[in-house]
């Protein structure tokens, strides 16, 4: 089972006048095949509770765990899709995808196959032997996806993977992104500030919220899948969009939260 | 025919030049047409200040003079067997300079511990003109090849170390994160991140390494000595053969020029992704 378990996680940073607690008391599960969003005011230390969740960023206090396993390190049970993509700038698209694989020690032939399935996957095929500089931003993200998928991990972690894309491309990839989780519904854990983005990928949101941060409000997605434009332009999808907004705007303000 | 030709404007048909066979016509580039004109007005200008006792032959001699004097160098042999040793000194002290600082410097800027206790002695040892160093290795090891080979050493090797520290400490941070998220170990993070990150400023360091790797051994040589080409120069100096010794300051420019550009070509290689 690769459910994602929270317990009272608290997150903080080493400051000049001591430590600064960003993230405390911050309690979620994400279960096995789910597809969650975490959404917040920026600063609210979203992206550290994801990166806490692959072992990457080690958590001040409370765990995380992966099924029953507390995480203390990355493993290859998860994955990580960052938003600048992170790809090796001296490595071709292939020999990018193909990282992780060589990480676990997969022989050449193994790691080469996969990643042009999931070159192919993400609609880069020709683009193999590309540098990551001739390529545009959102298919470096492409290339950034088929990384993570390429070593067949159990838990996606998505650290704004779109954020620094153009609002036509973002909406693309967000398409092209529940296409692909579609064909075998990995646990997803997204970190975004698009409120259209969290309405229209999620099964659940997560409201990050107040100082320090924790889950203020859990929103469940109850949308038709699969989610396209007709559902985008639906009166559901408006409500969860009204909603969320003014949720988040509240709590920018440093409101009180009232559900 | 070749490209740089067909560049050019037509000629009038009149002014042609005769016909030669077609694949022995080489023109230069227009670039090194200009640079080598540039030199070649200077050398000429030079010649005709002479002629016309604008300058003192005596201290700056002449171009046609250097050229006799680099051809009485070659052909008594004298300069290929003082090259010879001076060539052997550069690369005994040089490639060990590659195969200890790179590694060296790359710990330094991967491991906090390794830099706090060597960086202080690299820094201050970086800022000390080798002619400072030098009485105190000839001291130790004599006046024979081995000191020229030791101040080509630690002349290279600290700016090869400090050069190949910064490109780890440059390597972009977020790079090692990804690497880490895909649970890259040690080893892989050092071979498959850190170092073709580090690698444009580690061949940089090479450059600027051999650079002073040059300086040090002619110095070297200088200081005292029986061969080599700057014990040469020291000799040319004492008998105030002014186009010796400006032949023999070309040689080692040159010599200098060619490792930096043989350098830069691999370094070039080694990262032709980044074109």
């Amino acid at each position: 089972m690769a459910d994602i378990t929270f317990a009272r996680l608290q997150i903080s940073y080493a400051g000049k006048a001591g430590p600064f607690v960003a993230v405390d008391g911050f309690e979620a599960h994400v279960r096995d095949g789910e597809f969650v969003t975490i959404v917040g005011p920026s600063g609210c230390g979203k992206s550290s509770v994801l990166l806490a969740a692959d072992g990457l960023l080690r958590p001040s206090g409370g765990q995380i765990r992966i099924g029953e396993q507390v995480v203390t390190k990355p493993g290859p049970d998860r994955a990580v899709v960052f938003q600048d993509a992170s790809l090796l700038p001296w490595r071709t698209i292939l020999a990018n995808v193909a990282f992780g694989l060589e990480m676990q020690g997969a022989d050449k032939t193994t790691r080469f196959d996969r990643a042009r399935h999931f070159i192919e996957l993400v609609g880069l095929s020709g683009r193999e032997d590309a540098h990551p500089h001739q390529l545009s931003g959102g298919m470096r993200q492409r290339v950034g996806i088929a990384r993570a998928l390429a070593t067949d991990p159990e838990v996606l972690l998505m650290d704004e993977p779109f954020g620094a894309l153009d609002a036509q491309t973002r909406e693309l990839m967000a398409g092209e992104l529940l296409r692909i989780w579609d064909l075998d519904r990995k646990t997803v854990l997204f970190v975004t500030h698009g409120i259209d983005e969290a309405v229209f990928l999620s099964d659940r949101v997560l409201v990050m919220g107040g100082s320090p941060s924790r889950v203020v409000e859990v929103i469940e997605i109850d949308l038709p899948r699969p989610r396209d434009a007709a559902v985008r332009a639906g009166e559901a999808f408006g409500k969860y969009r009204t909603h969320l907004a003014d949720l988040l705007l509240g709590t920018a303000a440093g409101e009180p939260v009232t559900p | 025919m070749t490209h740089g030709l067909k560049a050019r404007p037509p000629r009038a048909v009149g002014t042609a030049p005769p016909h030669h066979a077609v694949g022995l016509r080489w023109v230069p580039p227009v670039r090194a047409r200009f640079v080598l004109g540039s030199v070649v007005v200077v050398l000429a200008l030079w010649q005709l200040a002479e002629q016309f006792g604008v300058v003192d032959v005596q201290f700056a001699s002449t171009p046609v003079a250097i050229v006799h004097a680099g051809g009485d160098l070659l052909s008594s042999g004298e300069l290929w067997e003082n090259a010879q040793t001076t060539l052997v000194e550069f690369f005994a002290g040089f490639v060990p300079a590659v195969v200890v600082g790179v590694p060296v410097g790359m710990l330094m800027g991967w491991k906090l511990r390794i830099r706090q206790t060597l960086e202080p002695a690299l820094v201050a040892l970086y800022v000390t003109p080798s002619l400072a160093l030098l009485p105190l290795v000839v001291l130790a090891l004599g006046i024979g090849e081995a000191s020229k080979i030791a101040m080509v050493f630690v002349e290279a090797v600290i700016t090869i170390a400090v050069n190949a520290m910064a490109g780890i400490r440059e390597t972009e941070p977020r790079l090692v994160q990804a690497a880490r998220a895909f649970c890259a170990g040690g080893g892989a993070m050092f071979g498959k991140v850190l170092l073709p990150g580090a690698l444009p400023t580690i061949m940089a360091g090479l450059r600027l390494g051999a650079g002073r790797g040059v300086i040090a051994v002619i110095i070297a040589e200088l200081y005292g000595g029986t061969d080599g080409v700057g014990q040469l120069i020291s000799s040319y100096g004492q008998n105030f053969d002014v186009a010796a010794l400006m032949f023999l300051t070309l040689v080692v420019a040159v010599f200098g020029y060619a490792v930096t550009a043989l350098l830069r070509i691999l370094g070039n290689v080694a990262t032709s992704w980044e074109r």
